[in-house]
């Protein structure tokens, strides 16, 4: 407590300050002062809680206003994106539907018509069956035509040989003393050999040339047939403008499909493949038995002993206990080859 | 002794040549003489006679050589070693008409007998005289050369190269449009032994403009003319596609099937194996033949006729289903199946064709279930099973048979066509078959009821198998196609169980 001159003036000035009140009061204070003290405390303690609290508070509710803009701004931001994409996504599903439409009405059309054409496989059967038919009725005709004819041949070149036989063994006509073999008495009447026989004339060698002349049929019905040259055709008008040729836009009309491999291609074409494939192994496959692996082979391996094991004379020493040779009788001295050396006591070994 | 002396012992001598060679000549012509005349050694006496003053003689035995030559073959190369060729050859050119004829025989009659005598004829410089030959008038000189160029050509490709190569198939194909039939008969069954060994020798003898010729030759009344033009067409045909569509182009195809009923064996088998070549290659190609009308044809052809002959048309059959399913079908609906199912079973002595017609059957009914069905229809796979299973069939004839079982199998799924076969197959029919089984008896009520009645479902619970096998698994689904009690009931050995059962029962008053 600072004392200035203005309080020791009020204080000399009042009447009857004892100084026994302000010493009691001063001891009072100093009793009260932990109190006091701790009562302080409390207070700040209390106003600094709160006044911290409120700085939070008006921490918390500055961040969650500026999260809550920034939030609010950036999904906007990709709120866009993501709309573009949904859209996106809604854009290609209804394209895609679209497309498997097409795609589904595509593949039924190439396939009916162009890999198994059901109605134009049935008419050609049909009309290949009425063709045959017709066939059938047009050879009958023809052969049958031909036929006669052939019996003609057949039976006249028949008689020509047999005219040609009768020239050539005329000796064998019957005469009145000898019946000749065609003329056999148990017959009524004379084999038709024996009319031949007797009509057959000597050929004169002029004769026999006209004769195969004549045989060597010369056919003219093989004259050379000479297609007449198409004429070109009349233009009475030339058509108007430069219009493209008529031959053009037809070709271009019915312009053939001409499918690409892939097109072409069925897809389930390696399945089907692989399929005939295996067919096609079941079918030429000579032998059916399946080849079987050696599976037991190791298991049933007899154990075979080493030869010298097994040998009823037992082995020999040579190349287990010894290496050396023991035959002495190429030596130049009869005795063996004796090896000393020296043992760690001074005597030699043998 | 005086000149007319001289001249009367001249003639005398020339009298015996003469009447030698001629008698030489006429016995030659025979075959049963041929062992006298070698023992004889009629040959070293007619070769100097060969070179001999007088033409006639020369002529004669030249003829009377070729004849001998003709029948055998020793003497055909005793007289290459003697050398004697290259002196005819280079005589060819210079004589006359009959000499040539006579030399050409002998050439012939050399060159027909094996390869290294016509190539020994060759070598000496033949073909270069025929040429020469060729360039005459005389139509009987120009046969003989041509005839010998056949039988140069025939033996094999390096021959026929060099008879081409000679520059003989203009002239082959000029001799072809001349008026004489037996020259065009020669020249065409040239053509046809020059082209039968490679594609590049048919090319040759196609480019020419023949193929054009021979279409026209086709309906020409003579019928060895006729069996040597089939020939030809069919020898060009058979190399590769591109000669096939020019056989075909040259529109042969109708009119070929008239001669299908020649009155001549030689004629129609020709045909035959024409059509059978041409049929071989492409798809396109047998649709252009069964659109002209090849089918009635060929199955009346088979029909009508016996033995090797029918060989051809039944492979064409076979070859043209082959190729597509529609010409399979088309096959099918010509009544093909009942007149192949007829060979298989009636031919007697040609085993080749019975393995023929199994493969064709195997070929048409390999396509699919409808096909299967009708080819099994006809009874034909009980046969072909016998066919396969029978000791004495040879192994070409029952590996045919298999195939075709297997082709047929793959895709029947008709079960009363199958069923004779659950009896006695091997076992790796049987497994087939009972896979065909096990397709078709899960969803078929009707078929599952037969297949009992029939007793087939004991049968197949008779078949042995190894535990663990593919056939044993088949036979375990068709079993649980069925109710335990019906499986149990038609089990192998069930009445003995029964039996048993019986006796141990006691019955309980």
């Amino acid at each position: 407590m600072g004392h200035n001159m203005a309080d020791v003036v009020r204080l000399r000035s009042r009447p009857c300050v004892s100084g026994q009140k302000y010493i009691e009061r001063r001891r009072q204070e100093e009793q009260d002062r932990r109190k006091d003290i701790l009562a302080a405390i409390t207070i700040q303690t209390w106003l600094r809680g709160l006044r911290v609290r409120a700085y939070m508070r008006y921490l918390h509710d500055a961040a969650t206003t500026i999260q809550r803009h920034w939030r609010g701004f950036f999904q906007r931001k990709s709120f866009h994106v993501l709309l573009r994409n949904a859209l996106h996504t809604r854009n290609m599903e209804f394209y895609n539907c679209k497309a498997f439409n097409i795609q589904k009405i595509w593949r039924g059309y190439y396939v009916r018509k162009y890999v198994h054409n059901y109605y134009a496989r049935k008419i050609y059967l049909e009309t290949l069956m009425v063709a045959n038919q017709i066939t059938r009725i047009q050879l009958k005709e023809i052969v049958g035509s031909k036929a006669c004819e052939w019996d003609r041949r057949f039976r006249e070149s028949d008689e020509q040989r047999m005219d040609r036989l009768a020239c050539r063994t005329h000796y064998l006509v019957s005469t009145r003393q000898i019946p000749g073999i065609y003329n056999s008495p148990f017959l009524k009447e004379p084999m038709d050999m024996e009319r031949r026989l007797i009509e057959a004339r000597p050929r004169i060698n002029a004769e026999r040339f006209l004769i195969s002349a004549r045989n060597s049929t010369r056919d003219w019905t093989e004259m050379s047939y000479q297609k007449p040259c198409s004429i070109p055709h009349i233009r009475a008008k030339k058509p108007q403008g430069p219009f493209l040729e008529q031959s053009q836009i037809w070709r271009h009309r019915l312009k053939p499909l001409e499918p690409t491999l892939r097109v072409a291609t069925s897809f389930t074409s390696a399945e089907e493949a692989a399929l005939e494939q295996k067919r096609e192994e079941w079918r030429t496959r000579v032998i059916d038995d399946a080849f079987l692996p050696f599976a037991n082979h190791r298991k049933n391996k007899k154990y075979e002993p080493l030869l010298q094991t097994s040998c009823a004379f037992g082995s020999i020493d040579y190349g287990t206990h010894h290496f050396r040779d023991t035959d002495t009788t190429k030596n130049i001295s009869k005795k063996a080859l004796a090896y000393t050396w020296k043992l760690e006591d001074g005597r030699r070994s043998k | 002794m005086t000149q007319r002396q001289l001249l009367q012992v001249l003639e005398e001598y020339l009298k015996g040549r003469m009447h030698f060679v001629q008698t030489m000549s006429e016995l030659a012509s025979r075959g049963q003489n041929m062992k006298m005349l070698k023992n004889a050694n009629v040959m070293a006496l007619l070769q100097p006679l060969m070179l001999d003053v007088d033409p006639s003689v020369q002529q004669i035995a030249t003829q009377a050589l070729g004849r001998l030559v003709g029948h055998s073959e020793e003497m055909a190369k005793e007289l290459v070693q003697g050398e004697v060729l290259p002196q005819i050859v280079n005589s060819l050119p210079k004589h006359n008409n009959y000499y040539k004829k006579a030399a050409t025989l002998v050439l012939r009659s050399v060159a027909k007998h094996s390869a290294t005598l016509a190539k020994a004829v060759v070598d000496c410089g033949t073909l270069d005289s025929l040429m020469i030959c060729l360039d005459e008038f005389d139509p009987g000189v120009k046969e003989s050369a041509i005839w010998v160029l056949c039988h140069v050509a025939r033996h094999n490709e390096d021959l026929a190269q060099a008879v081409v190569d000679a520059g003989a198939v203009p002239f082959l194909v000029l001799s072809m449009q001349e008026p004489e039939i037996a020259l065009r008969r020669v020249a065409v069954s040239a053509l046809s032994d020059i082209s039968k060994h490679s594609m590049e020798l048919a090319h040759i003898v196609a480019e020419t403009g023949t193929i054009a010729i021979l279409a026209q030759m086709i309906l020409n009344p003579d019928t060895k003319l006729k069996r040597q033009v089939f020939s030809v067409l069919s020898q060009i045909g058979k190399h590769s596609v591109d000669l096939a569509e020019l056989v075909v182009e040259a529109e042969v195809f109708p009119t070929v099937f008239i001669c299908l009923q020649d009155p001549d064996e030689v004629v129609r088998k020709n045909v035959a194996i024409l059509v059978c070549e041409i049929a071989k290659h492409t798809s396109e190609l047998s649709q252009l033949i069964v659109n002209a009308g090849a089918l009635p044809a060929l199955v009346d052809f088979i029909g009508e006729n016996e033995g090797s002959v029918r060989l051809p048309a039944v492979m064409a059959l076979g070859y043209i289903a082959a190729h597509a399913e529609t010409l399979a079908t088309a096959v099918i609906m010509s009544l093909g199946i009942p007149q192949l199912t007829q060979v298989l079973s009636n031919e007697a002595e040609e085993n080749y064709v019975r393995a023929a017609t199994a493969w064709s059957l195997g070929q048409i009914g390999g396509h699919s279930s409808e096909h299967a069905v009708a080819v099994a229809g006809e009874n034909v796979l009980p046969k072909l099973l016998q066919i396969y299973t029978s000791p004495d069939s040879s192994d070409d004839f029952q590996n045919k048979a298999k195939n075709a079982l297997k082709n047929i199998l793959q895709k029947c799924v008709h079960l009363p066509a199958l069923e004779p076969l659950l009896r006695d197959s091997p076992q790796n029919i049987l497994k087939h078959v009972v896979i065909q089984y096990s397709k078709v008896l899960p969803h078929d009520s009707m078929a599952r009821r037969t297949f009992v009645k029939s007793g087939a479902l004991q049968r197949i619970q008779e078949i042995k198998t190894a535990p663990g096998s593919e056939l044993l698994e088949h036979i375990n689904t068709i079993k649980s196609c069925f109710p335990e009690e019906v499986v149990r009931f038609y089990s192998p050995g069930y009445s003995e169980v029964l039996l048993e059962r019986m006796e141990k029962f006691n019955p309980t008053y």
